[in-house]
């Protein structure tokens, strides 16, 4: 293959005169913004009000208030890491809004406020030396509001200050509020306050955080925040901008920047900095109390929500949190499953009908706390439920038998259903299990499957785990409850939970029923065996501890039931908690989540002051969020019934609701931080789309400056979700070029057996230690971080550069000792690194799949690639369709084995993509050196070949043959008959569960029939045999036939009594007359032996069946390739190796695989070393031809490993290992 | 001749000239060598400053220097207009015991500084 240089670079490549060049960049995997940010430190005292600034002299300084003190923070000219230095400040005064510019002399200038009341200055040197200590500029006054001031160094070198001052702390609409304006020649004496409120602002509304800028045209931006509207104790505050031509004596009027109106928003804390072609990059904090999503946002598929006003209650079919991975899966009915990253909240990803892995629509759909999503199929009669993983993609269908739908392999056991009331997805002893509750008319069926069970692929079936079957009624809780039940998983004690209100068709006592895991009922509670239980049963029920809560439905008939049902398990008894917020005695609560810490998360929906409502067990208290009780919150009391998840970490409270789904944090409001351009600054200053510029939603005050290589640096404060606030810093420097800190040089090692590694050490090591949280350019060097190589040469005055990789870094190791300055070992390896860690449950099952398909497939189902990030052969050697599911293997497992068995190896090019190459040693040279000029060193070495002369191949069809077992005894059966006869027919089964298949079935007579007396043999009796056969084979019929001696006793009968009457009197000679001779005597007692004969008589059968079982196996096959030569060069010894290849379905196919297989053996057993200076050309996988350094013979050599070490100062080699070709 | 805010009193008596410095390499190959160049460069270059003697004043302005390590403007003034930004990597002398009435000195001083880059 070999890459195909710049002619330039490849003339230079293959000469003997070298001017080598290293370009070593280290990038961001992924986009730089939204910004996670960088902390300046671990302390955990709380930081904030962080302010950046440029110096003339590339430093950059921030100040900031930390715990009420203020901490000096600057960098080196090289902008490398941060010093820090405390200012000393007035001494018990809480200092804070502190600022700072650079005074004309280079100094550094600081305001900052005491006390809200106090105006202080301050100098230091830009390394934090005192120049001028603190000292007052202005006192407020006890009782008045000053803050967050503003200081900036005109062009002209004076100073500009500005601050906001009222008469009390805002927000109060009784006080005054003004902007102060004060300007200094020498930063110690200043000029007296001048009032530059705009002439717009109500005196009674303050304005705060302004920010003034200077733009390189002289004019001045002041920038503030303004409370707009202040109602319901909620500020809605926006950002204004004024400018000023004169060096601030006059300024223009203000201009509304943003524009929120809705309550609960707000826009403060405006920064900006000029770019180097004079546009402004402006930032601000938005502020809001609630976020919403719809169908508006990006991404997320239309025709999911119900029109506004319009709320249907299967809107949201469910509603699901995988705390796992902080994401959101929404089913939405009749629809698609669409996942939303809950801390970013943007849509992520949405499976439908019409998506690439396609799913059905849905129907019913499932509570579930894990990445699978389930739902039934609607158009099914919700016989077919089918479950979708969200981390593997897989998607699985499961069909009750009583379905008509031909959908193969997908059965749940041979269970009858009408149709599935309720499913949940719980994960319980390890197991993922979707419990189905489903019925018929006169029955209820309650079990589960295993959602990672793999399908019985001779059956076709899956397990289900049925834990009761129960006819009507059999419980209190009967037809009605158990029919349209919810149902829910108690994670504390492994309970299910059943639980309904009445409904209009059924009758008796609906309530709460709570079962083990076993299917066996733990309590039920419903009026007719509580009499405390409420009539009409529950909206909902959860667990907290071992009392059982839930939502009681009003009834007039018990006034006292109201509110908040509560079982209590030490007594039994029922007590109510009622809200005590509203005036509505049925609250409508529902959609009970436990929230971890004795609190219950719920709605309270379609009620006077409804919404999302806690209710906390421990202290017996109710916390409402509506409109009323959480100004700004934007939301009415009605259409709550969506669901609400619950996030303890983020204390974040999800709720879908009529046609949106909203998100709010116990925390408080969200900020985000916005960031736009501003262009044609000095005529029509156009604002620009915002973009987010922050990526978590507690981030405040920001400030930005351009540095003086225009690369934008930004500090904010930041919010924990400890609740701690810490200052962060960040620049967008995507790219860092490392190539001036390399020492030694790089070495970069290919192999086709292994990844693609890369080593290089860096000075400055403490500056690149992770750890190091005061160095600006560790963040450079994280685990994780894309270092791109690149190596060239310079020619005359131009550099020729050639892409050497990409490159994830693995590792830095360093070391701090006395005696050496620290370097820094950096370790990076190709992007297949990460699929070593990659583990991969199940891969859908390929079928009649091209290998493109099947790894394509993989790596950007299962490795998160992109399709632009491979470069994968349309066709490959030795083609042929897959049949094959990869289980529970690692990504670069399965790409191997994928990849073995066409005889290719993985391969990271050199420009960043996956291209898997294929070991072709039949092909031309790629690369032809002529003569020894650049050969080093040669090494033939053949010490870690193997002698194997013969490659077996085992492979196995994709298909399943039937067979046929041995016979074998398939059943017994045996009975009894008597003189009423019998012919009946026996169905023998195969097997108990009616599927197993027999062919040939012998009937095997133990004790027949046939044996019941002379008679019954006179009167023909046929016995036992086989008198039918099942055409699914999976039964036969046993005809035992015994005769009817009904009809032979009634004649016996009548002859005996014949007999008797002839008889009677014939003799009345001789000694017996009157009376009965002889013969009739004779007579008499044979009939009358007969009858009881046949009265006493009974026929016992038994017999055996066998059968032949009928089976489905793949049939295996092999084939081997054989190194004759090498054979007879052993004297005839083999030495074999076994090969399994579950892709081989022919004896084609494996008599392939052996080959190839056969022939790298070969070639490996001629395996050579050969180190030559560097040609940047030459690649793993490729041809390389040379003359040897003794014979001049011509080598051909297939490379497989190839070690390029480039030494700064020194020589640039490549260390070559090959097996050689004989051709 | 200067170093920081410090105007020698007395110069060297050698000073290392400081220009750039070649990185290159020979590799001798089966079939003849190749020659490889990484180019000219002045960062890391040390130059070597001695005194046979000097006065103590002058030695305590030198010590003051090398104890603040930073980095510092070295300004050879040998006929160059170039001035370069420089670490002092070491500072020794000889202490010299003064003959009674006379002034203190040291012997044999000698100093290293390395080029980081040149003033620009």
């Amino acid at each position: 293959m070999s890459i195909t240089l710049d002619a330039t670079l490849k003339a230079a490549q293959d000469g003997i005169n070298h001017r080598p060049i290293i370009e070593i960049v280290s990038s961001a995997m992924g986009d730089l913004l939204p910004a996670i940010g960088n902390y300046f430190n671990s302390q955990t005292a709380t930081e904030s009000e962080p302010h950046i600034i440029s110096l003339s002299t590339g430093r950059l300084a921030v100040i900031m208030e930390r715990a009420g003190a203020l901490k000096y923070l600057y960098t080196p000219t090289d902008r490398s890491e941060w010093i820090e230095v405390a200012v000393t400040t007035p001494y018990a005064l809480t200092s804070m809004d502190p600022c700072i510019c650079e005074l004309s002399d280079g100094n550094i200038g600081i305001v900052f406020v005491t006390s809200q009341r106090y105006l202080y200055y301050k100098i230091i040197t830009p390394t934090g030396t005192i120049v001028t200590d603190y000292t007052q500029i202005y006192d407020a006054g006890s009782g008045n509001w000053i803050a967050n001031p503003n200081v900036i160094t005109l062009a002209n070198d004076t100073y500009l200050l500005v601050y906001p001052e009222g008469t009390g702390t805002p927000p109060d609409l009784a006080e005054t509020y003004s902007l102060k304006q004060r300007t200094s020649g020498d930063f110690t004496s200043w000029s007296a306050a001048s009032d530059i409120t705009p002439a717009a602002f109500s005196a009674n509304n303050y304005c705060n955080n302004p920010y003034l800028y200077q733009v390189t045209s002289g004019r001045i931006f002041l920038f503030t925040d303004y409370l707009d509207d202040y109602t319901n104790d909620t500020e809605l505050n926006n950002i204004y901008y004024m400018t000023s031509d004169d060096n601030g004596a006059t300024w223009s009027a203000a201009t509304k920047v943003t524009d929120y109106t809705a309550p609960g928003f707000s826009a403060t804390h405006p920064t900006v900095s000029e770019k180097q072609n004079g546009d402004l990059s402006f930032m601000y904090a938005e502020r809001s109390l609630v976020k919403s999503l719809d169908e508006s946002m990006t991404g997320y598929p239309l025709g999911c929500f119900s029109p506004e006003g319009n709320f249907e209650f299967d809107d949201f079919n469910c509603f699901n949190y995988d705390p796992d991975t902080g994401e959101l899966h929404i089913g939405h009915d009749n629809q698609a499953f669409t996942t939303i990253n809950a801390a970013t909240w943007e849509w992520k990803k949405t499976v439908s009908s019409t998506t690439i892995p396609a799913i059905r629509n849905l129907g019913i759909c499932a509570e579930s706390y894990t990445d699978w999503s389930v739902s039934t199929v609607t158009g099914t009669n919700d016989k077919v439920i089918q479950a979708y993983n969200h981390t593997t993609d897989e998607h699985k269908i499961y069909r009750f038998n009583s379905d008509g739908i031909v959908d193969a392999k997908s059965y749940i056991v041979d269970t009858i259903c009408d149709y599935i009331s309720q499913i949940l997805v719980v994960e319980h002893d390890g197991i993922q299990k979707l419990f189905i509750l489903h019925g018929g008319n006169e029955r209820v069926n309650m079990g589960w499957i295993d959602l990672n069970e793999v399908i019985d692929p001779i059956t076709g079936l899956y397990t289900y785990h049925e834990l009761w079957d129960r006819p009507y009624p059999s419980l209190n809780i009967t037809r009605g409850t158990l029919h349209h039940a919810a149902m829910k998983w108690d994670y504390t004690h492994d309970y299910l939970m059943t639980y309904t209100g009445p409904q209009s068709f059924t009758a008796a006592h609906p309530g709460i029923c709570v079962w083990d895991e076993n299917g066996t009922v733990i309590l039920e509670l419903s009026n007719n065996n509580h009499e405390q239980f409420p009539v009409n049963g529950a909206r909902d029920a959860i667990y907290i501890g071992d009392d059982l809560y839930f939502s009681v439905i009003y009834d007039a008939s018990q006034p006292d039931k109201v509110g908040l049902g509560h079982w209590r398990a030490v007594d039994g008894t029922i007590i109510f908690h009622q809200p005590t917020w509203t005036s509505d005695l049925d609250c409508n609560l529902m959609q009970f989540e436990d929230m971890g810490d004795g609190r219950i998360l719920m709605v309270s929906n379609q009620t006077i002051d409804g919404g999302v409502v806690i209710y906390n067990t421990l202290t017996d208290s109710w916390t409402v969020y509506n409109n009323d009780t959480m100004p700004g919150f934007g939301r009415s009391d009605t259409q709550w019934e969506g669901g609400a998840k619950y996030d303890p970490i983020t204390k974040t409270i999800f709720v879908a609701r009529e046609n949106e789904i909203i998100a709010f944090s116990e925390y408080g409001p969200y900020s985000v931080l916005l960031n736009t351009d501003i262009t044609n600054i000095d005529t029509t200053i156009d604002f620009g789309e915002y973009i987010t510029f922050s990526y978590y939603s507690f981030e405040y005050h920001p400030t930005i400056v351009y540095d003086s290589d225009n690369v934008l640096w930004g500090v904010w404060q930041h919010m924990d979700l400890s609740s701690e606030y810490s200052a962060k810093w960040i620049n967008l420097i995507g790219d860092m070029d490392l190539t001036d800190d390399l020492v030694d040089g790089i070495t970069i090692q290919w192999d086709v057996e292994k990844i693609t590694q890369l080593t290089f050490t860096l000075a400055r090591g403490h500056l690149f230690d992770a750890q190091n949280l005061m160095s600006a350019l560790s963040p450079y060097m994280r685990k994780g971080r894309k270092i791109v190589v690149k190596l060239g040469e310079r020619v005359g005055e131009s550099d020729y550069l050639q892409d050497q990789g990409e490159y994830i870094i693995t590792a830095v190791a360093m070391e701090y000792t006395t005696d050496q300055y620290p370097t820094a070992k950096v370790t990076a390896e190709d992007l297949r690194v990460l699929w070593e860690d990659t583990e991969v449950i199940a891969t859908m099952y390929y079928e009649s799949e091209t290998p493109y398909n099947v790894l394509e497939n993989v790596l950007l189902e299962h490795g998160s690639m992109e399709a632009d990030e491979l470069d994968i052969p349309a066709t490959w050697e030795n083609q042929h369709d897959l049949y094959h599911q990869f289980v529970d293997m690692n990504l670069d497992d399965i790409v191997k084995e994928l990849l073995d068995h066409f005889g290719y190896f993985p391969f990271v090019n050199v420009s960043g993509d996956f291209e898997p190459r294929y070991i072709d040693l039949e092909k031309a040279a790629d690369h032809t050196y002529s003569d020894t000029t650049q050969l080093v060193k040669y090494t033939p070495n053949d010490k870690y070949s193997t002698f194997i002369n013969r490659v077996i191949v085992k492979g196995i069809s994709h298909t399943y043959f039937e067979v046929l077992y041995e016979e074998e005894a398939i059943t017994s059966k045996s009975g009894t008959t008597g003189w009423w006869g019998k012919k009946e027919d026996d169905t023998v089964w195969y097997s108990e569960d009616h599927n197993r298949t027999c062919r040939y079935p012998r009937l095997e007579v133990i004790q027949s029939v046939k044996e019941f007396g002379k008679f019954i043999r006179f009167a023909g009796t046929k016995g036992e045999y086989i008198s039918d056969v099942d055409e699914d084979e999976q039964y036969c019929i046993v005809t035992i036939e015994a005769p009817n001696m009904v009809p032979t006793l009634i004649a016996c009968i009548g002859a005996a009594l014949l007999t008797y009457t002839f008889c009677k009197g014939s003799c009345d000679g001789g000694p017996w007359k009157p009376g009965w001779c002889s013969a009739c005597n004779y007579a008499v007692i044979i009939e009358l032996n007969i009858i009881i004969y046949i009265l006493t008589g009974i026929a016992s059968y038994a017999y055996n069946i066998w059968a032949r079982p009928i089976g489905h196996e793949k049939r295996t096959f092999q084939a081997q390739a054989d190194d004759e030569e090498f054979q007879n060069e052993l004297g005839g010894k083999i030495v074999p190796v076994s090969i399994d290849d579950p892709m081989c379905y022919t004896i084609v196919s494996a008599q392939t695989v052996a080959d190839h297989e056969l022939s790298v053996v070969m070639a490996q057993r001629r395996r050579l070393q050969f180190e030559k200076t560097s040609h940047l050309m030459d690649e793993i996988g490729d041809i390389a031809e040379f003359v040897h350094p003794y014979s001049g013979e011509t080598l051909k050599v297939f490379v497989s490993n190839l070690k390029r070490i480039w030494k700064i100062g020194g020589e640039c080699i490549d260390q070559t290992e090959g097996w050689r070709i004989m051709s | 001749m200067s170093l920081g805010s410090y105007t020698f009193y007395r110069n060297p008596e050698t000073c290392t000239y400081p220009q750039q410095r070649k990185m290159a390499s020979v590799i001798e190959t089966l079939g003849g060598g190749a020659y490889f160049s990484w180019g000219c460069v002045l960062p890391g270059q040390i130059l070597e400053l001695y005194w046979p003697g000097m006065e103590t004043t002058m030695f305590e302005e030198l010590i003051t220097l090398f104890e603040a390590d930073a980095q510092v403007v070295f300004d050879p003034d040998v006929g160059l207009s170039t001035t370069y930004n420089v670490e002092i990597l070491s500072l020794l002398g000889d202490f010299l015991a003064p003959y009674s009435g006379a002034a203190a000195y040291k012997k044999n001083v000698k100093m290293e500084l390395v080029i980081m880059s040149e003033v620009t």
